[in-house]
């Protein structure tokens, strides 16, 4: 090979490796620049995420205010003014009037009751001063006595003080669920199993019908919502809890929750 | 080894790197996109004229004519590709147009002596081939990121383009040079551009295969369907 040939081997590589360079300039610039908008991509969805997560977290605790005001104002006012008007028709019903007026106090005394029962409904006021697990306790105690349906309750590991905030949120959880069962499931018997750990596992069993919860899972947000499937799934998300479905052999369905015990 | 031993085992592997597209898209075939077919089509064309070229005596056909050929139908099968890919009107009016001027300047260099072999018309089709690799990436950035751009197929051969067609454009341009003055150390160029058509193929490969999560309807007996 003669010295011009050297010459234009070597400009010819040259020339080569500067279309090479500028090639790779051209793949590398793609490539970082696409991580660029992914990675400002996923941090804006993750901050959507966080927004959305306290929007939701704003509308329960206003939720929650409002219940208890409203249980408050029911226990205090309403079920005061009741209480009253049994006391004044106490003599009259005492001077024996007749049966009208008995029945009348039959009635009185149950929508006491009822007004009592939709307070305590409202407010768990046992989960402020007890926690969980008495509340739970109290709810099913109230079920059984009713006798719509039997409530078992257990509970094993020992019990760790959660944030009220959450301990709320878990009741109400535990509340929607036992709903659910006795709405829908048409179970006779309802299992609330609760272990304490690192994580909190809540198990509740029916023995009623079941449902396609997958179904229930891909569906929209507006078709969840006659289970109460939304709020109990966006409670969940907001404890960083998981949510799961199982169908109980020979009939029933059983929900596991596992929630932190710290937020 | 010889430089016509070294030459003779480069196109070897050549034609083991086109044949791998081949098998890939094959194997792909039912439930890939029509960007991977054609590149499968790409890959059986390039097998048929190695082969051809390969056995250019018994045929009794002239290399250069089977090489000119080659090029025509590798211009066409890439820039149909390319009008695939690319979404813009505009570009793909462009990509059109580009094909009727590389028609009328392969005519009008190769037809007078079709066993002529013509480098400009070859650097034609390398300086095509990478603008419009350019313009797919200027396509993928002017897009929204929405998925990781490693899992797409068509990423991984346009890449393989650009890189593949970056590196033999001064060699297609300076190739009547390197035929009539470089002589025998014609086959050392022509070994380099060979095993740099293997890398070109295996990054293809690697696309379709990286980008089989996305082809649709991909069972396994895909393969037992096809053979």
């Amino acid at each position: 090979m003669g010295p011009a040939n050297v010459d234009f081997v070597i400009m010819f590589f040259i020339a080569t490796a500067v279309m090479l360079l500028l090639a790779f300039s051209i793949i590398f610039f793609v490539v970082f620049y696409q991580k660029r908008i992914l990675s400002e991509q996923l941090k804006r969805k993750l901050l959507e995420a966080e927004y959305q997560q306290k929007m939701l977290q704003a509308a329960l605790e206003s939720q929650e205010k409002e219940r208890s005001r409203l249980a408050s104002d029911l226990h205090d006012s309403v079920g005061a003014m009741l209480s009253t008007i049994r006391l004044t028709l106490h003599p009259v019903v005492k001077a024996g009037n007749g049966q009208p007026l008995d029945h009348t106090k039959q009635l009185l005394d149950e929508t006491i009751e009822t007004v009592r029962r939709i307070s305590r409904d409202l407010l768990p006021s046992g989960l402020e001063k007890f926690g969980l697990t008495y509340s739970v306790q109290e709810m099913c105690d109230r079920i059984n006595s009713s006798g719509i349906i039997e409530v078992k309750f257990s509970e094993t590991g020992n019990p760790i003080a959660m944030d009220k905030k959450r301990e709320v949120l878990v009741y109400r959880i535990i509340q929607e669920m036992v709903n659910n069962a006795i709405r829908h499931s048409k179970a006779s018997m309802l299992k609330i199993q609760m272990e304490w750990g690192n994580t909190l596992h809540l198990v509740i069993q029916d023995n009623g019908e079941g449902f396609d919860f997958e179904g229930f899972k891909n569906n929209t947000a507006a078709s969840k919502a006659g289970l109460g499937l939304y709020s109990i799934e966006t409670r969940v998300s907001l404890l960083g809890a998981s949510l799961g479905y199982d169908t109980v052999f020979p009939k029933g369905s059983q929900f596991t929750v596992k929630i932190p015990t710290a937020a | 080894m010889t430089t016509n031993e070294f030459l003779h085992f480069s196109n070897y592997f050549q034609w083991v790197g086109s044949f791998t597209i081949l098998l890939f898209s094959a194997y792909f075939y039912k439930s890939s996109p029509r960007e991977i077919r054609l590149l499968g089509a790409y890959g059986l064309n390039s097998v048929l004229f190695q082969l051809i070229q390969s056995n250019y005596k018994i045929l009794g056909l002239h290399p250069n004519a089977v090489g000119n050929t080659y090029v025509f139908t590798e211009v066409f099968l890439l820039l149909l590709l390319y009008y695939w890919m690319l979404r813009s009107k505009l570009i793909k009016r462009i990509v059109v147009v580009a094909f009727v001027l590389f028609v009328v300047f392969f005519a009008f260099n190769v037809l007078n002596d079709f066993t002529h072999h013509s480098g400009p018309v070859r650097a034609a089709r390398d300086g095509l081939l990478i603008f419009f690799s350019v313009m797919y990436f200027f396509q993928l950035l002017k897009q929204r990121a929405q998925h990781n751009l490693f899992d797409s197929p068509m990423f991984w051969s346009n890449t393989a383009i650009l890189i593949y067609f970056s590196c033999t454009f001064m060699l297609s341009l300076f190739s009547n040079y390197i035929v009539k003055v470089l002589l025998d150390d014609f086959s050392i160029f022509w070994s380099f551009r060979n095993f740099l058509r293997t890398g070109f193929c295996i990054l293809i490969c690697f696309g379709i295969w990286t980008g089989r999560k996305s082809y649709p309807y991909l069972s396994k007996n895909t393969i037992s369907r096809i053979l």
